[in-house]
């Protein structure tokens, strides 16, 4: 797996710096070194090569999850970061990657 | 920039008839305007990224939605704290589920960089359910400007 984990949202600006940043800190906390993006959903295509972990804010394109499925790059939901509905279950299966 | 600076107890608007969450956002997007606080193509960005990029939020205590353009057409950071008399339907960040809201913060934010701590602190707030129903029994413009200044 690329040692590299992503956040696309709408612009790459506001959720998506708060969710990496949010997800850098738990890494942190946890004593995880694991580098953390945001980027802008408009150039997932791009970004998905260089990438492990792909976490979702803006929904993401079907060719974009077969992209992702192609190159083997798991794909989470990001909102539970946000609302934190959901956070534990979600968190747990991306430690379980990265560690 | 603190966070404390974006409110203005002049953007707490809490008693807003719309039908439609578009209809919200052009009676907001006239007041930004007024205030100068945005340009011209505030309301179609703010319209046209929420088709694209909806920013409804399902939280444990309250439905919000952070309606939010790209920095272009923000000319000063700001915060407008809206809520309407009745629900409206806006779609959720993330999977574009349909929900009802009533509650929306727009979020101007003007420079990503400074102003990313903004949504985690917004999101916080609306994580503590003591805000929360502090925020819902507050029915003053002015008690809920300080609310929020007084906790983000």
């Amino acid at each position: 797996m690329k040692k590299r984990l992503i956040v696309a949202c709408g612009s790459g600006v506001a959720t998506s710096q708060t969710i990496a940043s949010k997800i850098a800190n738990m890494f942190e906390d946890d004593g995880i070194s694991f580098p953390v993006d945001a980027v802008d959903y408009k150039s997932i295509q791009n970004e998905l090569p260089s990438t492990g972990i792909y976490v979702y804010v803006a929904q993401p394109d079907e060719d974009v999850l077969e992209k992702a499925q192609e190159l083997g790059v798991a794909v989470f939901p990001g909102i539970p970061f946000l609302t934190g509905m959901g956070v534990d279950s979600i968190y747990s299966q991306i430690c379980e990657l990265v560690r | 920039m603190s966070y404390k600076d974006m409110f203005d107890a002049n953007w707490v608007d809490l008693n807003i008839q719309a039908a439609t969450e578009e209809e919200a956002f052009e009676l907001v997007a006239a007041k930004l305007m007024e205030a100068g606080v945005v340009n011209a193509g505030y309301l179609k960005g703010i319209t046209e990224r929420e088709r694209n990029f909806p920013t409804g939020l399902i939280t444990q205590h309250l439905n919000i939605a952070l309606p939010h353009s790209d920095p272009e057409y923000v000319n000063k950071p700001f915060v407008f704290v809206a809520r309407l008399t009745d629900e409206v339907v806006c779609r959720q960040m993330g999977d574009s589920q349909e929900m009802p809201v009533k509650d929306l913060f727009f979020l101007g934010i003007k420079n990503g960089k400074e102003q990313v701590g903004l949504l985690q602190a917004f999101m916080n707030l609306f994580m503590d359910k003591k805000f929360v129903d502090q925020y819902r029994s507050t029915v003053s413009t002015k008690d809920v400007y300080q609310l929020f200044v007084n906790n983000i």
